[in-house]
């Protein structure tokens, strides 16, 4: 099947309508839910993803406490009816990766030695699952922690390149990750061109590589000028009060 | 096992004061009569990717209601009936008190519940669910998704559940040698939804009866009833939560209340399936 | 200054990570971090360059973690106590302000009068509501009780659950079982006695 299935049209756009290097429709709020300390939801086309942070907090159990830090724990999740077939609410092992890999990718922005003893959590929950959503929750959690009014190093962007029909595409969605033949998500921080997330599931050469890291770059920073978009109007309304 | 829970005593009791001072005159914290609800609103096909869904904000209170639908083989008593289940999960991001996991007794209790005011009176008409009958039926999944709670999780979750499966498409099914097919391309019939039902909520306090309680208001509650009623004005299912008691007196009540806001949440959940659901 | 100038100094709001001058230019001051030749913003912010002493700051708009700190009078119940010491849950502040989640504090019995205490229940009991004073702001929290302002200002009766109500004489009297007991109370106790002046507070 993989690669098999035709996924760029003739006019070299894709099923979609998108050009190879052209993101899905983004949509970013700030601040959707009361309770938590920070919050935001993602859209990436039909992948619509919410973040919540708590904290920081006093940790139970209590040996987890690191004396010089805070720690984080994150959890990566999908409802039942994010999914074509619903998928069980007990955490699969695809999960329980991810929530590693997303944490991972947040733990080198986050100013954790300030709060000692103390434990931020990330809550990420995958509404609607369309392709990237792992890419889209981290970026998800990174307007979360800056919500919270979390010192950090920078914000967090990730978005997942794909190789289908031996092209690369920026930004996949479902189709494109089940019938393509590479699916790379990268996270990085925006100033600084870090990269604190890198997952490669198919084969590049290392030509494509260069070439798919270079296209990761173009969307986050795309994705960066929406996150600060969407920071700015959540708290330009408080920036006149002041 | 279910404990008692273990709260910090005084800082409740410390708050009832105010809050009991308020109710001698009628009035809740916020400002609300007894019988008053919070601003309403529902949100249909928030999730287009399930079957159906729906966004309830009850004042600060989220939940989101997503429907899935399967092919499973029916129970051995209801061979030619279709299978209706019904999962809550309480999400960690919607309360700092939420912790990850399976569901609590808080949770499961709420699926239940939603899920017997469903059942009793045949909300969903499952004998319409059977597509060979005896081997394949159809699996309705609703599944609960609180995202903010500020207290009254089940009225708002019944209102979500409600909306979701109303407005519900199910997939073609495409039998082939007794073995069926979802052609989930293609959602042809909508849920079979025979009466609609809300949940209203009483919560008493010291001999006061109110509606729609806040979580503020939750924590110092004796105890709560839940009285599901019926588009036609039944109560087709009852719970009583809370460590408190009611009078046989107070259930009345109770009753009434919520035959009074029952008729308001359902123009509520017309007014959000009008027009969108044939 | 040239216009360009003033324009890259003028208040503006900040996200994290985003440059906001050379280390040269303004000096490093709270909100603020450098790395990568740049002084950054830490935060999410409204960035302000004090052209006077050459520092620049990113005072925070996002609602910031309320954490207790040393010195700070807080609320906590007692959760535990043992003959030497009181373990408290804090959860606000001394205006009833929660902070962000709750935090474990110890007060030792060293610490709960100026003068000699055997043990901590000479002053408190289980679930009472205090105000302590913060010695040591790493968790588990050092409190103190030795301040005129400090002490129980909620309390339930050990043996009923009632709450006590402060007598004018200065007792913590049960209304519902007419026990007396003993706390350090604080001065400004919830519960105060009123002469005749009907039922008790917190009775049924």
């Amino acid at each position: 099947m993989k690669g098999k299935t035709k996924l760029i049209k003739k006019d070299g756009t894709r099923l979609d309508g998108r050009k190879p290097d052209e993101l899905r429709p983004v949509r970013m709020e700030v601040g959707v839910l009361k309770n938590a300390d920070g919050s935001a939801l993602v859209e990436m086309g039909r992948t619509k993803v919410i973040a919540a942070v708590y904290g920081p907090r006093e940790i139970h159990p209590k040996h987890l406490t690191l004396p010089d830090r805070a720690i984080l724990r994150c959890r990566y999740h999908m409802a039942p009816f994010s999914t074509t077939d619903r998928k069980s609410p007990a955490p699969s092992r695809r999960e329980i990766e991810l929530s590693k890999v997303i944490r991972e990718g947040l733990e080198s922005v986050v100013f954790t030695e300030l709060y000692p003893r103390t434990t931020i959590d990330v809550f990420i929950e995958v509404l609607q699952a369309d392709g990237g959503t792992r890419t889209a929750g981290i970026t998800a959690a990174s307007l979360a922690l800056a919500d919270a009014g979390i010192p950090m190093k920078d914000l967090v962007a990730g978005v997942a390149v794909g190789k289908v029909n031996g092209i690369l595409v920026l930004d996949i969605n479902e189709v494109e990750d089940e019938y393509g033949e590479a699916d790379m998500p990268v996270a990085m921080m925006p100033s600084f061109g870090e990269i604190t997330l890198l997952q490669l599931n198919g084969v590049l050469t290392p030509e494509e590589f260069e070439e798919a890291l270079k296209l990761a770059e173009k969307g986050i920073r795309q994705l960066y000028e929406h996150q600060k978009e969407a920071l700015r109007k959540k708290y330009s309304l408080q920036k006149e009060e002041v | 096992m279910s404990l008692t829970p273990s709260t910090f005593p005084i800082i409740p009791l410390v708050k009832k004061k105010s809050v009991m001072a308020l109710l001698e005159k009628g009035k809740r914290l916020d400002g609300r009569s007894l019988n008053e609800y919070r601003p309403l609103s529902i949100e249909l096909g928030y999730i287009p990717k399930a079957e159906g869904s729906a966004l309830v904000r009850l004042g600060n209170t989220v939940v989101l209601v997503g429907i899935k639908t399967g092919i499973g083989s029916p129970f051995p008593d209801t061979p030619d009936e279709g299978i209706l289940l019904v999962n809550a999960e309480f999400l960690p991001l919607a309360s700092p008190s939420f912790e990850p996991g399976p569901p609590d007794e808080n949770a499961t209790e709420l699926a239940r519940v939603v899920d017997r005011s469903l059942r009793e009176i045949r909300a969903v008409d499952l004998s319409k669910l059977a597509i060979i009958p005896g081997k394949k039926v159809w699996e309705i999944w609703v599944d609960i998704y609180v995202l903010d709670h500020d207290g009254n999780l089940l009225d708002a979750s019944m209102l979500a559940a409600m909306a979701a499966l109303s407005s519900a498409k199910m997939p073609e099914a495409v039998v082939e040698d007794e073995e069926v097919k979802l052609n989930r391309e293609k959602l042809k019939d909508p849920v079979p939804v025979k009466h609609r039902v809300v949940i209203v909520t009483v919560g008493k306090v010291d001999g006061h009866l109110i509606v729609d309680p806040t979580l503020e208001e939750e924590s110092l509650l004796d105890a709560r009833l839940a009285i599901a009623v019926s588009d036609d004005g039944r109560i087709v299912g009852m719970q009583k939560m809370g460590m408190g008691t009611f009078t046989a007196d107070e259930v009345r009540q109770a009753i009434e209340m919520a035959m009074e806001s029952s008729k308001m949440l359902h123009q509520e959940l017309d007014k959000a399936l009008k027009g969108k659901v044939k | 200054m040239s216009g360009e100038t003033v324009k890259r100094f003028a208040s503006r709001l900040v996200t994290p990570g985003e440059p906001l001058c050379a280390p040269e230019e303004f000096m490093p001051g709270p909100g603020t971090y450098v790395d990568g030749g740049h002084v950054r913003a830490a935060q999410l912010g409204i960035a302000s360059y004090d052209l006077k002493t050459r520092i620049v700051t990113v005072k925070p708009l996002a609602s910031q973690p309320r954490i207790p700190k040393t010195g700070d009078v807080v609320l906590g119940v007692v959760v535990n106590i043992r003959d030497e010491l009181a373990t408290l849950k804090i959860v606000a502040d001394d205006k009833g302000e929660n902070y962000s989640g709750t935090y474990t504090g110890i007060l030792h019995v060293s610490q709960v009068s100026t003068r000699y205490v055997k043990v901590v229940e000479e002053a408190v009991k289980m679930g009472d509501l205090m105000k302590v004073k913060i010695l040591r702001d790493s968790v588990p929290y050092q409190l103190t009780l030795k301040d005129a302002r400090l002490g129980v200002v909620a309390a339930a009766c050990s043996n009923c659950g009632g709450l006590l109500v402060k007598t004018s004489s200065g007792q913590l009297k049960c209304p519902r079982c007419g026990s007396v007991e003993r706390r350090k109370t604080a001065p400004d106790y919830m519960f105060v006695e009123r002469r005749r002046r009907g039922r008790g507070s917190g009775r049924k």
